[in-house]
């Protein structure tokens, strides 16, 4: 858990929104889009008109976040966000294993993993953490024939 | 009137009632837990909704939504945990009478004034919609987007504690609805060559980050230990029931907050929460026995709960007659329609009135299924209160996770669900309203369609945005919208530094 003052939090934040609209700016239909499209003039202004907006209100957030910057302060937990990938990587784990060696061995990742990270004791508990996932993805199997491994094959995994 | 009866016949099959009822139990009981909502509940049913026909679908989400609602104040009135923020107004009162051992009672309370608000707002609705819907086919590209941006400020200027933030939220979703292929011209925007954009960035891949991974972080970060506070059991019959002084009690404020709260649902952006202290406000005004506010009142649960409830079907109005959502539960629900090939607005009257009529039909029979189940089944959603969190939130996640897969069977989509958890967790931070932001997302190609079109029709010139005097009563009203509000949120801010002030003489 890592504590700052929120108004720091706030001009990170408004200079990383502010970004965004000089990327919408430069992206324009220069570099993209070819002639033809580029002379209709409606294909350019709506874009435009957004990211001028969008930086003239990342300015004035920015300038609300260093006029007022006071002691308030924000925590933002790495816990919970690890947690999450944790639970990310179980739940996608899970489901591979659930597709390829079978439902058994599926469930039986689940109780180790939900147990673990849990920290829970007793088999009313486990059995609750496992029957979603399973259940969920029997029905995605049985009813939709989703199966995963032959999308793993994608840069990010 | 065919219509009407052969939606009757839809409602009530079989097979629809069991969506219907697997809906408002789904929904209690995710809102009756603490920490997730009636939000969360529709964003995570509406993946079990993808192969369904639409009637079935919406009926189920409706279900989802009223119960979560509800389910909301068994959290507030039991462990004085309130599930949704709209409930808060119930917290004092509610769990005052359970610790009178009126547990039961109040719940009842609770129940029945939900549910005649709601079907209060709902015959609204039903009146209202189609005439609205009338008016907006008059409207050309120039009302529209004038319309649009009257929405979007309003809610952006409504929503959260800064109007700069606010407007900022909306513009960033409007902004991130021009990813994908340009409506006119087919050229890809915003897509830096990743293939899987092109198609834009899947709104239910998005919602059920922001909305339902997000909270799921924020919630973690609470260790909530649910210490159940001690209930006693009721001493008398009378404490399980409501009598008939209760009944002649809760008349007054149940017909105020219905009308507060539908009048607080058909304006954009102002939401549940509102309606229920406007609600709870007006029962004390009119109380008959105002001493027993805060320590157990019948009359204050009616109001707030009645002021609550009968926000949510007034909300559909400008979703159904403008295409406008006026919350976030009404933007969830364009995601429903959207996914069934429908697009919520004027057209839907005339494209498909058999869903509209079922869904006006199944907002009636969830009141109905809401009360039955909710007097029959007390005992049990009494016990949802303390369900463990640690055991629930990670299968509330996984289901989160299937729910952005099975849409397009993308693992891409999954990613999006991610990153935007991370965003919406970072945006709760900084005070960002996510409801802004997700409408915007929602308006976007609604406001662009419009503006290119009035773009074309006059040659590049602005000037034809000011043509139109219904489209120039929209610019004003936006304009007097955002400047109302930030007067009003001025001299809230003076006002709370003068009591900080004398506070600190004393």
């Amino acid at each position: 858990m890592i504590r700052f003052r929120k108004s720091t939090l706030e001009i990170a934040i408004a200079a990383f929104i502010g970004f965004f609209p000089v990327v919408l700016l430069l992206w324009v239909f220069d570099r993209q889009v070819p002639e033809s499209v580029s002379d209709d003039i409606s294909a350019r202004i709506y874009p435009d008109t957004l990211a001028y907006a969008w930086l003239v209100l990342s300015v004035a957030q920015l300038v609300e976040a260093v006029a007022r910057r006071g002691q308030e302060m924000v925590t933002v937990s790495w816990r919970s966000l690890g947690f999450q990938a944790g639970l990310l990587a179980v739940v996608i784990v899970g489901f591979v294993i659930l597709s390829t060696v079978g439902y058994l061995v599926g469930a039986a990742f689940y109780i180790l993993a939900f147990t673990w990270m849990l920290k829970e004791r007793g088999w009313v508990a486990r059995g609750l953490a496992v029957a979603t996932p399973v259940a969920v993805y029997a029905i995605l199997n049985l009813a939709f024939g989703v199966r995963l491994p032959s999308l793993l094959d994608r840069w990010w995994f | 009137m065919e219509l009407v009866a052969a939606a009757f016949v839809e409602v009530f099959t079989p097979a629809n009632l069991i969506f219907l009822i697997a809906g408002v139990f789904g929904g209690v009981i995710l809102g009756a837990t603490p920490g997730l909502s009636a939000t969360m509940a529709i964003a995570l049913i509406i993946p079990f909704t993808f192969t369904l026909d639409p009637v079935p679908s919406l009926l189920m989400m409706m279900g989802a939504y009223k119960g979560g609602i509800y389910g909301g104040s068994i959290s507030a009135i039991l462990i004085k945990a309130p599930g949704t923020s709209a409930a808060a107004a119930t917290v004092e009162d509610g769990h005052a009478l359970a610790k009178q051992g009126k547990g039961q009672k109040a719940l009842k309370v609770s129940l029945v004034a939900s549910v005649i608000g709601d079907t209060f707002s709902d015959i609204v609705l039903i009146v209202s919609a189609a005439q609205l819907a009338k008016v907006a086919l008059e409207f050309g590209p120039v009302e529209y987007t004038a319309m649009t941006v009257f929405a979007l400020t309003i809610v952006g200027s409504a929503a959260g504690r800064s109007l700069v933030k606010g407007m900022v939220a909306a513009v960033a979703g409007l902004s991130l609805a021009m990813v994908g292929l340009d409506p006119t011209t087919g050229i890809p925007r915003l897509a830096f060559g990743w293939i899987e954009f092109y198609g834009g960035i899947s709104l239910i891949a998005l919602m059920i980050g922001l909305l339902t991974v997000a909270e799921l972080i924020r919630q973690m970060e609470e260790r909530r230990s649910i210490s159940k506070a001690h209930i006693p059991a009721a001493r008398e019959r009378d404490d399980r029931r409501i009598t008939r002084a209760d009944a002649r009690l809760m008349v007054r404020p149940i017909i105020g907050g219905s009308i507060i709260g539908t009048i607080i649902g058909i304006v954009p952006g102002l939401g549940p929460t509102l309606g229920a202290f406007l609600g709870y406000d007006n029962a004390w005004r009119f109380a008959r026995q105002p001493e027993k506010f805060g320590r157990g009142s019948v009359e204050a649960i009616a109001g707030a709960e009645s002021g609550n409830n009968a926000v949510s079907g007034a909300n559909l109005i400008p979703l159904l007659g403008l295409g406008i959502p006026g919350d976030i539960e009404a933007a969830i629900l364009i995601g429903a329609f959207l996914i069934h090939g429908l697009t919520p607005g004027p057209l839907i009257f005339q494209e498909a009135p058999d869903v509209v009529y079922g869904l006006y039909v199944g907002l009636i029979a969830a009141n109905v299924v809401l009360l039955a189940a909710g007097l029959f089944a007390i005992r049990f959603f009494t016990r949802l209160a303390g369900l463990r969190t640690g055991l629930l939130f990670p299968v509330v996640f996984v289901l989160a996770i299937v729910g952005s897969y099975a849409f397009q069977q993308s693992l891409f989509d999954v990613g999006i669900t991610f990153f935007f958890g991370i965003v919406g967790y970072l945006m709760v931070k900084a005070d960002i309203p996510r409801t802004t932001f997700l409408i915007g997302f929602i308006l976007g190609p609604l406001l662009e369609d419009n503006f290119r079109r009035a773009m074309q029709l006059s040659g590049g010139e602005y000037g034809i945005f000011l043509s139109s005097n219904l489209g120039n009563a929209f610019w004003i009203a936006a304009l007097a919208s955002v400047v109302w509000i930030a007067v009003q949120r001025r001299k809230k801010r003076q006002l709370l530094s003068r009591i900080e002030r004398e506070a600190g003489k004393q």
